[in-house]
């Protein structure tokens, strides 16, 4: 096989000058041992560097001899197939295969590599030194995350807003698109709305209007009476003033003092009939002591209950009921129609469902197991009916009128006919009639006297003649709701004894009020932030939203 | 250290007392303070933390407009830069009890964290910046890293040479380790460079065992410890041979060249560990940015 070696001096002046050999052989060897066949005086060359073997025209198969390889086409490589054009670089030696001219099978150009492009290798293969020079880029970075974050904070959410079609598509991406806006969670009870936030949110820096919270809390009323006085003047009244959501589940709803301690100071002085009781700080150091709602009837006799102070000296309940507590709760026990019983509060007072209040007295279930309103010995079992007073007359004439015309009644004093004793179905003259029922009325006012005078309504009523000289009583009411501006719950008081707010077992009167205080509360209740003692503020027993403000 | 000022003593620590003083007053109006349900960014001392807050990270990014600024008289460069650190630092307690310490999955979350991101990824700069240029200057031995490079390109001259004298095997191991040299590399090779230039000194010992073995008729090698007790023996055993002086000098030279790789690539480790927070540092400064526009935006659009 021969190899054409074409060597190019470079000269500077006069160019390129050529100069062949011929080489015979299947390979072509090339380093810097003396026998081989391209010599490469360079110590970057081994002895024995590399071979190249023609595989057929234009087809060589280049081999390094040594483990570091050698460098065709400008990567290293340990072995690797060429066509004509590659080139081998070895040191400053170049290797560049051709296609062989007429009459060689294989031909190669050896060339010194021009000192320019060895410069441009070393720089192209210059150490790596800085993490700039490894590229990475600070700016560009920068610009990439600045601009992501932007689009995905406040492009899609902004889209979302503007473009309620899109919703659908931008509420389901993987980030959240307005839902990242969101700055803490709803109250509990918004939670079901939530995800529209356009629901309370125009959008465009505006504020969450009323309106909004009015489009579901249409029947929440104010806080006062806006007739009477202007709640403008307190300044900012919006519903979200106080009403600040996305705080948590439960922060919703304020129930700190200040809520009403920021206004409730010398609020009388702000407006005409606004009461100095208003003027309120601190339930444990400034609150004035309680008023209650006392029964009261007007001259025409209608019921106008009235406000008064339970610290108002000699202050009294007129119910219209005589009830002396403490006969009733005595230790040695009270007489009841299976011998004496010892009472207890609870054996008459029962609290109501929601266990708040205490259920009203029923004479029928607390009463009348003992004050039974039996009127005639020989009818121990009939009673009259209790509270209905016209009707308690009828009922006992028509008890005598049965006993007078049914006759063969046994006693001394009553007439012949009444007496008699007659067949069934055998009549009576009239005036034997008339004879018998004035027997009848005449046992029926007496026993509806002793009824009202002597033993069972004036056990607990007030009884008089009417101007007909009819049987009545006087009017009766408990109070119902003591404190109907505040919530007191006695199941939360379950704990503690009856006794320890109402003197219930020392009360022989009615009248007496066995109300408390606010020093009774006030043994375990401060304000807000009393030390020791139960903090409670204004929330705790009044509401907010009483009065019909809108 | 002491004699000259640094960025932490810069102005009798100015900033440092002006930092703590903001923190004190903010902690100070966070007790004090007395808000409308719980204590979130909504109320007036929130918008007004949160104000101070938007305000700082905005003048702490202009640092990177003011280095850059050679002329400019607004302040030293390393006032600024106390400045940025006390001043950043105290950031991170503006920011929470801006916050209310209320957190969640949420732009407003990703914006305190992302500063968090920046402020302690400023630590670690700060770190660096006391710490690496005494480390760099004492690695280097007073050469610049120029030269150093230069030294290697020479000792691989000089080695091809003094192998090229002993055999062709050692001479294709040494060109082969030449062409493996990797100086610096990509980001992972200057942080945390792996030393593999071993490998030419170990088949030159292998080789030196060789012969060894060969010339003392298998007898152990073992009980020579170190590879200059070897030099020594085969030199003084046989003078005549002037391979063995081209070997303990070619032995010499890589030791030489795996000393002074080592100490760059230590150098070059320690420059990119200065740098490297920096590309932390500054595009999350950025996100930064970009999620505070968005956090006040949404709030006040959504008021």
């Amino acid at each position: 096989m021969r190899w054409l070696i074409r060597k190019i001096t470079r000269q500077a002046r006069s160019g390129a000058a050529f100069d062949e050999d011929i080489h015979y052989g299947d390979v072509l060897t090339l380093g810097r041992g003396a026998d081989q066949a391209i010599f490469l005086p360079d110590l970057r060359a081994a002895l024995a560097h590399a071979r190249v073997t023609a595989l057929g025209p234009g087809q060589y198969r280049i081999e390094s001899l040594i483990t570091a390889g050698v460098r065709v086409n400008g990567s290293i490589v340990s072995s690797t197939t060429a066509g004509p054009g590659s080139q081998i670089d070895i040191g400053t030696t170049r290797v560049q295969l051709l296609e062989p001219p007429r009459d060689f099978e294989a031909a190669v150009e050896v060339s010194q590599i021009d000192k320019a492009e060895i410069d441009a290798q070393d720089r192209a293969r210059a150490p790596t030194l800085t993490l700039t020079e490894a590229g990475l880029r600070k700016r560009a970075a920068s610009w990439s995350l600045f601009i992501l974050v932007l689009v995905l904070a406040l492009g899609v959410p902004l889209a979302a807003h503007y473009v309620p079609s899109a919703r659908p598509l931008t509420d389901n991406l993987p980030i959240a698109s307005r839902m990242q806006w969101e700055t803490g969670s709803l109250a509990a009870s918004h939670h079901f709305f939530g995800k529209e936030c356009t629901s309370c949110h125009l959008g465009g820096f505006v504020s969450v209007q009323d309106a909004s919270c009015r489009s579901c809390h249409q029947n929440t009323p104010g806080h006062a009476d806006p007739a009477k006085f202007d709640l403008a003047l307190l300044g900012d009244g919006r519903c979200a003033f106080c009403h600040r959501d996305h705080n948590g589940v439960d922060a919703l709803v304020r129930a700190d003092q200040e809520l009403c301690s920021d206004c409730h100071q010398n609020l009388s002085s702000r407006g005409d009939g606004i009461p100095a009781q208003l003027d309120v700080s601190d339930f444990g150091k400034d609150h004035p002591g309680f008023v209650v709602t006392l029964p009261a009837w007007n001259s025409s006799g209608a019921y106008a209950p009235v406000r008064a102070a339970l610290s108002t000296p000699g202050i009294r309940e007129g119910s219209g009921l005589k009830f002396p507590h403490d006969t009733h709760l005595a230790a040695t026990g009270i007489r009841g129609p299976d011998g004496d019983e010892t009472l207890v509060c609870a054996s008459c007072h029962r609290p109501e469902a929601g266990g708040a209040r205490l259920q009203p007295i029923q004479f029928e279930s607390d009463c009348q197991r003992c004050h039974q309103l039996t009127f005639s010995v020989r009818g121990a079992d009939r009673q009259v009916q209790h509270g209905k007073v016209a009707e308690i007359g009828f009922a006992v004439q028509e008890f005598f009128a049965r006993e007078a015309l049914e006759g063969g009644f046994d006693q001394v004093d009553a007439p012949t006919i009444v007496r008699a004793r007659r067949r069934p179905g055998q009549s009576i003259t009239p005036q034997e009639r008339a004879e018998a029922l004035t027997w009848a009325r005449d046992q029926a006012t007496t026993a509806l006297d002793r009824l009202f005078d002597g033993r069972a309504c004036s056990e607990c009523h007030t009884s008089f003649r009417d101007e007909a000289g009819a049987w009545n009583v006087k009017p009766v009411r408990v109070a119902g709701s003591w404190f109907p501006r505040s919530d007191f719950s006695h199941r939360k008081h379950d704990t503690m004894n009856c006794a320890s707010c109402h003197q219930a077992e020392t009360s022989s009167d009615s009248s007496d009020l066995l109300l408390p205080d606010i020093d009774n509360c006030r043994e375990c209740h401060g304000g807000e932030h009393a030390r020791g003692k139960v903090p409670s503020t204004c929330i705790s027993c009044h509401g907010f939203h009483t009065g019909d403000a809108r | 250290m002491s004699m000259h000022e640094t960025i932490f003593s810069h102005g009798r620590q100015r900033y440092l007392w002006i930092s703590l003083l903001l923190i004190a007053l903010s902690v100070a109006a966070y007790v004090w303070h007395d808000p409308i349900g719980v204590a979130n960014g909504g109320t007036w001392l929130g918008y007004t933390l949160g104000s101070i807050a938007a305000a700082l990270i905005l003048w702490l990014m202009l640092l990177g407009i003011r280095k850059r600024r050679y002329s400019s008289r607004m302040g030293t460069l390393r006032g600024w830069l106390s400045a940025h650190v006390y001043l950043g630092t105290s950031l991170l307690l503006i920011a929470l009890l801006h916050s209310g310490f209320q957190l969640g999955w949420n732009i407003h979350t990703l914006t305190l964290v992302l500063m968090f991101v920046v402020i302690f990824s400023g630590f670690f700069g700060v770190y660096a910046y006391v710490r690496y240029p005494s480390l760099m200057t004492r690695n280097r031995d007073s050469a610049s890293r120029q030269a150093i490079i230069d030294e290697i390109h020479e000792i691989d001259q000089n080695s091809l040479q003094f192998a090229d004298a002993v055999d062709p095997k050692i001479h294709a191991t040494i060109l082969r380790s030449i062409e493996r040299t990797r100086l610096g590399g990509g980001v992972r090779a200057l942080l945390f460079p792996r030393d593999d230039s071993d490998s030419a000194l170990d088949q030159v010992r292998a080789y030196l065992d060789k012969r060894d073995a060969e010339r003392r008729g298998g007898q152990a090698t073992r009980e020579m410890p170190t590879m200059f007790a070897m030099v020594d023996f085969l030199a003084a055993s046989a003078g005549a041979d002037n391979k063995n002086e081209h070997l303990r000098k070619l032995m010499d030279l890589l030791a030489r060249k795996k000393s002074l790789s080592g100490r760059l690539s230590r150098d070059l480790q320690l420059q990119a560990l200065m740098e490297i927070w920096l590309y932390l540092h500054v595009p999350l400064s950025f996100a930064l940015l970009a999620a505070l526009i968005a956090h006040v935006f949404s709030v006040f659009f959504y008021w």
